[in-house]
């Protein structure tokens, strides 16, 4: 035993060790989200990490850049790859899907050309309905050179923005976003006036995230061992067809008119931030209940009314601006769907791919 | 428990450990108060209050049943009972405190606690007239507690008790049942040790308050070690200092236990192996790394809170016995077998191996040394397989073991003589130790496969995509 041993010293040295490792971190708040395993050691996801509390393949971290990292899109791009990222909300990402069997990889497996160069598509949905969201993703997206973007859109894409977990994380590239872009969000602005304070800078403060961002690589050997990055219940049978009669829709009902609260001009911002890169937009297709099921709703989300006047809206604004628009809003049979709202079954996927196609190859690849 | 938790515990200890009068009491009633504040809720919400306070009264009746007229005084005795008394009516009397952060506020009403302790009080009036324990009152005091331990580590067995007396009743039987009585597996072991040792007139009764102090002693009550009633009481009357050097040995273990437990253990679990991954995994390379995930994992954590007990041990100026020495360093499975969890594993040499070795030696028809052997290791390996749960996998673990104990014990006697000349240079041995090595980690690894899958059916197709036979 060292009779030097002093349990007071010990307990002063660790405690200053400690202040000054947290002060030092805050200090040079080194940029870590940017380094990752995936595609180093791990093959990158076909989807961004997203996943609820208990997930054993997966767990969410909000930062875009720890998320891109992690993506096969951060892989680098072949010089004969025609690049397509899918932007998006639960519906691209693949609720209910397996990795393969998303939007992205059925489409992949498709194996199109687009001249000389093969196509690769990369999901880049996420499960928030934010067109804001969206807007963030793009920017980032905008540095892994797409060749097109197909951006899916739905009225709860559009309809009042709310601040969530990844607008939080990202509020610096959003509030960029929003000022040069010119886009109302006024709760987004309020973040903007909010810095986050020193002891959020330390490492304390940033133990969440951090302890996400290294779970995020730890459970790379899952991915890898499983190929499998959510946990998925196993769902059978059809979207059951019963659907309310409630008329209300974030607070609204027939005769108020939602179009004013559509955040359109996030639309143009959008295809701002990707300039000179295509997009085409597409309204995505809803569940679509049966008539026996009732005429007030059009499924659990969306009631006939504010849906209705949303696909009028958004129809005439992409007439307007001349977007590439496609409205794909009953294009799949309400028994390719996997819940009674927004999310496709793997062939509702594979029948969504088929009806774009046509529209791919007409803006992408002239 | 959480690393808040068992800051708040460390610095209750160090306060406990500080105090130059009424130490043992105050350990007693902290004990006491953390046994109920650790119990997780219960699918019956009154029996996290129940199966503590049950734990008490199994406790303060063996220790009845194991002490001497000497020591049962009421003068000698009655601070500590008070003391368990006021920390089991002040916690049930959280139905009117409602101090949720503390304790469940669903607690039983005090008419109910008031008709238990009359009942206990009875057993403990009548007992404690009793000048000479009737032996037969050991054996069923010993039934008994194996009884409620099979009860609990069997589902089943509880579900179809509690079905039985439903129908007796004339109610529909109960669905599935489980218990999650915290710490009465080591309580059991604890409490066996007490009263088999007393039997055979190898213990020497305590106090009260020494031993349920020893029983529900709250650094090792989840997840051990199985310390031995006469070496705790030692330390718990004559406590170590807490000098220069007591820190260091309570601080050590205390720290590499909540870094091994809160970084190593917990960051394995995100890949250790489990029956989803298992279905999901085709290559075997992958497979192994998950399974030697799960071996480190199940190293780490166990090992870790073992670390933590000793240290929060030490504070209170008890020194606790080693539970784990490297194990996975070790050449052999014998080694390996003294090197882990080695409490428990001693506990059942003292009270299993060597009394069935020693009876089957001396019966009338000797079994040949070789059968006994065999016989010896696999029940043992079995019943230590049983300790932690009533499974067909647990009983494939203790056999997995058993055999293999009986395997190398063989294997070396073979060897003895027939190590060959390089085998006995200094590079010969070293690679003889590092083949060990290998060969027992790998052995037990296999071993983790009946714990960590949920049926034998998962086991053989892991172990088949893992030596490339599927």
């Amino acid at each position: 035993m060292n009779s030097e041993f002093s349990p007071l010293r010990v307990l002063i040295k660790a405690l200053s060790l400690f202040v000054i490792i947290n002060i030092l971190y805050a200090l040079v708040t080194p940029h870590v989200s940017t380094v990752s395993a995936y595609n180093v050691i791990f093959p990158g996801r076909t989807r961004l990490p997203f996943g609820i509390s208990g997930d054993p393949y997966t767990v969410t971290v909000d930062d875009v850049d720890a998320m891109f990292a992690s993506h096969a899109i951060s892989m680098g791009k072949a010089s004969k790859e025609f690049r397509v990222a899918l932007i998006g909300d639960s519906s691209v990402w693949g609720e209910n899907l397996g990795p393969y069997e998303v939007i992205s990889e059925q489409w992949n497996k498709l194996n199109m050309r687009c001249g000389d160069k093969t196509v690769k598509v990369y999901n880049l949905g996420y499960p928030h309905p934010s067109v804001i969201k969206d807007l963030v993703i793009m920017d980032k997206a905008a540095e892994y050179n797409p060749d097109l973007i197909i951006w899916f859109v739905t009225l709860n894409t559009l309809i009042s923005q709310r601040v969530n977990p990844f607008l939080v994380a990202n509020q610096e590239r959003m509030v960029r976003v929003l000022d040069a872009y010119d886009v109302s969000f006024k709760q987004g602005r309020k973040l903007a006036n909010k810095e986050p304070d020193f002891f959020e800078k330390t490492l304390i403060g940033q133990r969440s995230n951090l302890a996400r961002q290294i779970k995020l690589q730890v459970l790379g050997v899952i991915w890898t061992a499983t190929g499998a990055d959510k946990n998925i219940s196993s769902q059978e049978g059809l979207p059951n067809q019963k659907i309310d009669d409630d008329p209300r829709y974030h607070g609204m009902q027939p005769p108020d008119n939602l179009t004013d609260t559509l955040l359109f001009s996030a639309l143009t911002a959008g295809q701002d931030i990707v300039k000179p890169v295509p997009v085409l937009i597409v309204n995505e297709p809803i569940f679509i209940a049966n008539e026996a099921s009732g005429t007030v709703r059009y499924n659990v989300p969306y009631p006939r009314w504010a849906y209705d006047q949303y696909r009028e809206a958004i129809q005439g604004q992409a007439q307007n601006a001349q977007w590439n628009y496609l409205d794909m809003w009953n294009a799949v049979p309400s028994e390719y769907f996997a819940d009674a709202g927004l999310h496709l079954s793997a062939t509702g996927e594979r029948i969504l791919i088929e009806q774009i196609n046509p529209a791919f190859q007409l803006i992408g690849c002239n | 428990m959480s690393i808040s938790q068992l800051f708040i515990i460390a610095a209750v200890a160090f306060l406990v450990g500080q105090m130059q009068k009424g130490r043992s009491l105050a350990l007693l009633g902290v004990s006491t108060f953390l046994i109920y504040w650790l119990q997780p809720v219960q699918q019956n919400v009154t029996l996290t209050f129940w199966l503590p306070t049950a734990t008490l009264a199994v406790t303060v009746l063996t220790w009845l049943l194991t002490s001497t007229p000497e020591v049962r005084s009421w003068k000698q005795n009655l601070p500590a009972a008070l003391v368990l008394l006021a920390v089991v009516i002040c916690l049930d009397l959280n139905r009117y405190f409602q101090f949720e952060g503390i304790f469940s506020t669903a607690t039983p009403r005090p008419q109910w606690i008031v008709a238990f302790f009359v009942v206990l009080l009875t057993l403990v009036f009548f007992m404690a007239r009793l000048r000479e324990i009737p032996p037969l009152l050991f054996a069923v005091a010993a039934i008994s507690l194996i009884v409620i331990f099979i009860l609990i580590k069997v589902p089943a067995a509880l579900s179809l008790l509690v079905s039985g007396v439903f129908v007796l009743r004339g109610k529909e039987p109960a669905g599935s049942i489980s218990l999650a009585w915290l710490g009465f597996s080591y309580v059991t072991f604890r409490l066996l040790h007490t009263i088999l040792d007393r039997k055979a007139g190898r213990l020497s009764a305590v106090p009260l308050s020494d031993y349920v102090n020893y029983v529900i002693f709250f650094p090792a009550f989840t997840a051990g070690p199985i310390d031995r009633l006469e070496r705790f009481t030692r330390d718990l009357n004559h406590p170590l200092p807490l000098d220069r050097a007591g820190w260091l040995e309570a601080g050590t273990p205390f720290f590499l236990g909540l870094f091994k437990k809160f970084v190593i253990a917990d960051t394995l679990a995100w890949i250790a192996l489990n029956d989803k991954f298992a279905q999901q995994i085709n290559s075997s390379a992958w497979m192994w790394l998950l399974l030697y995930s799960y071996s480190f994992r199940i190293y780490f954590d166990f090992s870790g809170y073992t670390d933590i007990a000793i240290g929060l041990g030490r504070l209170l100026g008890i020194r606790l016995p080693k539970n784990f020495a490297s194990p996975y360093l070790k050449p052999n499975l014998t080694q390996f077998w003294n090197s882990w969890h080695m409490t428990l594993t001693q506990w059942f040499r003292s009270y299993f191996f060597n009394p069935l070795t020693r009876a089957m030696r001396s019966g009338e028809q000797s079994l040949s040394p070789f059968l006994m052997i065999l016989v010896a290791q696999i029940s043992t390996m079995v019943l230590i397989g049983l300790w932690h749960g009533g499974t067909v996998g647990f009983v494939l673990w203790g056999l997995w073991h058993g055999v293999g104990l009986f395997l190398q014990n063989r294997w070396s006697d073979y060897m003895k003589d027939r190590v060959p000349a390089w085998g006995s240079t200094f590079t010969g041995q070293r690679v003889l130790r590092a083949a060990g090595i290998f060969l027992t980690f790998n052995f037990v690894s296999l071993g983790w496969l009946f714990f960590s899958l949920s049926t034998p059916a998962k086991v053989w197709s892991v172990i088949a995509i893992l030596f490339g036979v599927s």
